[in-house]
């Protein structure tokens, strides 16, 4: 073999090797590639999955507060319900006195032996019961 | 600025394709009596063949690689540098045992060498640019 054969095969085997050389490190490349896609990929999984949490979390502790509120709220309400009750049932208790009152002095007025001295002593003692605190108060005031 | 460009190079393919044809028919298939190759060292033969069948086969597969540019551009790249080496064996077997009637061989073979360099600097120079612009 001459210099000239040695020398153009040398310079051959020099490109030749620089390809494969760059053919060698971009397949080598590319299975590095996809490995650091994975990795990129399962960051972004877990990025997104603690994103999540964090909006899972906020919100639960949002949920809280509104469940805490409302049951405050339904308590009030339930107060308020009672108080009404309690309200109506004197309320009803001063009518039913007051029809009672109303009735025996509708009774005097209208008895055939009817006398105003008669009419205004049971006009004047008000209801047997006694209507409510709040009425003999109205009768005082007025 | 408008610009035109396919999205094949009909040259490089066909000539990628020539050498897979060129290689493997050097490799596998029986001389003809006269033929050139029949004063060739073995060696030779089969480098250049290997070789141009290697970087046909890689070239046109870098070509026609769509799933990621820097692996085609890769794979082009590597093509091109091995099929130079393929090819300065051809040319130089031409020169040093075609006694004198392969000149028109030897100058299409080595205005190929020319454009595969060429290419293999523009693949050299987007490649580059790709990694700057990846950061």
């Amino acid at each position: 073999m001459d210099w000239s054969t040695i020398t153009v095969a040398a310079i051959s085997a020099v490109f030749a090797g620089g390809g494969a050389a760059t053919l060698i490190t971009v397949l080598a490349r590319r299975k590095l590639t996809s490995a650091e896609a994975s990795e990129k990929l399962t960051d972004s999984a877990i990025q997104l999955l603690e994103a999540a949490k964090r909006d899972a979390r906020a919100d639960i502790t949002d949920l809280r507060s509104e469940l805490t509120e409302t049951r405050r709220e339904l308590a009030d309400a339930r107060r308020e319900a009672r108080e009404a009750g309690r309200q109506m049932s004197l309320l009803r208790e001063d009518a039913t006195a007051i029809v009672a009152y109303l009735e025996r002095v509708l009774g005097a007025i209208n008895d055939p032996n009817a006398t105003l001295e008669r009419v205004r002593i049971i006009a004047g003692g008000g209801p047997p019961n006694g209507v409510s605190s709040r009425l003999r108060r109205d009768q005082q005031l007025g | 600025m408008i610009v035109v460009f396919g999205r094949y190079r009909p040259h490089e393919l066909l000539f990628l394709l020539l050498s897979i044809l060129w290689g493997a028919s050097a490799l596998f298939t029986e001389p003809e009596p006269d033929d050139l190759v029949n004063r060739l060292p073995t060696w030779l033969t089969l480098s250049a063949a290997g070789l141009l069948l290697i970087s046909g086969t890689f070239g046109l597969v870098g070509c026609t690689w769509r799933r990621t540019v820097e692996v085609g551009l890769g794979l082009e790249l590597g093509a091109m540098l091995i099929g130079v080496g393929g090819l300065l064996l051809s040319g130089y077997a031409f020169l040093r045992y075609g006694n004198g009637e392969a000149a028109m061989s030897t100058g299409f073979v080595a205005i190929w060498i020319v454009a595969n360099l060429w290419r293999a600097l523009q693949i050299r120079h987007d490649l580059g640019n790709l990694r700057r612009k990846d950061g």
